[in-house]
């Protein structure tokens, strides 16, 4: 840690954006999951559960087989699960998709932690990075830009999604099924089937999210890996305004206040780092009391949606 | 152009939801180029027998005929494919939406990839015709309840009043297909 020191405050700047960088990709991922979910007008508030069945589906699959790309796959495929459970369940008539998501994300948690329990101590072969730091001497520097592929792939999802909802044949259809099912069963759509595509693809996008947290950053498994990724991207789809980009923004912001207590940690403030810790849930609540208001409907809410009705 | 509109008929259409018979082996002819009016109170069946027509529900048993011939109308695709449109009672459209795009959806082939620059000059070409007019790129709050203009039989379910429970069933003299779809590029 002496290379931090060295750096002075400029590391807890370094820090910071390298946490913005690293800690953003889980949010990332879990939020263009939800928005593509909730776009099709339905909530999946189980998403927590899904990060950490994602986590330890893909930590256990890279251990037993070795291969982390495996292991992520694993863990996109048991969040389509989780997806597709959450959907099956809502189309049933009178099924409130709050209540279902709330059940999925203490199923979800449960059902790692009792099929983890093996994992918890062997080491799995991780994801690998891409050293974009190698142009510095500076081991602070080069580990802060060793950054997850995975972490590009997210940004390159955020501007496919924003472009394919308004210019592709799924994303009319998708939006449609969200603002409004009756002229999607008009002309002959079936809503349960599109929003069960899309809480399935939304289910994938969040287990990878948790794949990442096992498989790259923090980079174990243990039952207290997630600190609630899971639910912050909800609430953070609703400060994106349901639009993938500013998904991305946003998880910057959140990955940014995720940094700054192990930042300040770093350069030797020992006292009150807790209080930074608790940075990204204070963003969360002052974001949207910020973004709410008495007179408006949230703008940008998907018609369908049990939130906006 | 289209030849002459095809005359439709509905042969003993029944339909049952729970306990209730909406429709009891109704028949109807719809002759090509005439105005026809389904007159009822509330809960008569005139809806569920267009939404039937039109395959929004499925008829329990009955026949529909298009120009004398039995047809399986399944799917609101199907009607489309037959020529056959309707304008609902409750509007269709999504609010939230642009013009342009809400025209789009009413396809039953879309595009995997829009050329949205296309649609809008498709879109004002056909508006050109039609006596009001709309930026396609704004979005539908308004009435625009014209998403199937220039289908050979349009249906329109009560989109006077809303209220007092007429459904007009026009099977009008469409000489020409006219639509955003036959402008495209």
């Amino acid at each position: 840690m002496s290379s931090t020191l060295d750096l002075g405050w400029w590391g807890v700047v370094l820090a910071i954006i390298a946490g913005a960088i690293r800690v953003s990709t889980p949010y990332l991922l879990v939020s263009l999951g939800e928005t593509l979910t909730e776009k099709s007008g339905r909530v999946n508030l189980g998403l927590e559960g899904t990060l950490v069945l994602g986590a330890m589906s893909g930590f256990a699959m890279s251990y037993l087989t070795g291969s982390p790309w495996l292991g992520l796959l694993a863990a996109g495929v048991s969040g389509a699960a989780m997806g597709l459970l959450h959907a099956l369940i809502c189309n049933l008539p009178r099924v409130n998709d709050i209540a279902v998501g709330i059940a999925l994300f203490i199923f979800g948690i449960g059902l790692a932690f009792y099929l983890g329990k093996p994992f918890i101590e062997p080491r799995a072969p991780m994801l690998p990075a891409l050293p974009l730091g190698s142009w510095s001497h500076h081991p602070a520097i080069r580990s802060a830009f060793d950054v997850s592929p995975l972490f590009f792939i997210g940004i390159a999802l955020a501007l496919a999604l924003e472009w394919g909802m308004k210019n592709t044949r799924w994303g009319l259809i998708l939006r449609m099924a969200g603002d409004s099912a009756d002229a999607a069963r008009a002309i002959g759509r079936s809503v349960e089937r599109i929003r069960t595509y899309a809480t399935m693809a939304g289910g994938f996008l969040s287990g990878v999210g948790g794949g990442f947290l096992s498989l790259f950053y923090p980079g174990n498994w243990n039952e207290g890996l997630s600190s609630g990724q899971g639910l912050m991207a909800v609430a953070l789809v609703i400060f994106a305004r349901w639009s993938p980009v500013r998904c991305f923004y946003a998880s910057l912001l959140f990955g940014g206040a995720s940094a700054i207590g192990p930042a300040v940690q770093t350069v030797g403030i020992t006292e009150g780092y807790y209080l930074f810790y608790a940075a990204p849930y204070a963003l969360t609540l002052a974001l949207l009391i910020y973004s709410s208001s008495p007179t408006q409907a949230l703008a940008g809410a998907p018609n369908e949606l049990s939130i906006s009705r | 152009m289209t030849p002459s509109p095809p005359e439709v008929e509905i042969v003993d259409f029944s339909k049952r939801f729970g306990a209730v018979q909406a429709l009891d082996a109704v028949s109807v002819r719809f002759t090509a180029g005439r105005m026809h009016a389904l007159l009822g109170e509330n809960g008569a069946g005139k809806s569920t027998l267009v939404k039937c027509l039109m395959g929004y529900y499925e008829a329990d048993a009955g026949r529909i005929l298009v120009d004398r011939q039995a047809r399986a109308i399944a799917h609101p695709y199907d009607a489309h494919a037959l020529g056959l449109g309707m304008v609902y009672q409750h509007f269709t459209l999504v609010p939230q939406m642009s013009v342009a795009e809400n025209f789009v959806l009413g396809r039953e082939r879309l595009p995997a990839v829009l050329d949205w620059a296309a649609e809008h000059t498709a879109l004002r070409k056909f508006m050109a015709r039609m006596p009001f007019r709309l930026d396609p790129r704004r979005l539908v709050r308004e009435i625009v309840p014209l998403e199937s203009a220039g289908e050979a039989l349009m249906a329109m379910d009560d989109p006077i009043a809303r209220a007092g429970g007429i459904v007009v069933a026009l099977n009008e003299y469409a000489g020409q297909r006219v639509g955003p779809d036959d402008d495209a590029v």
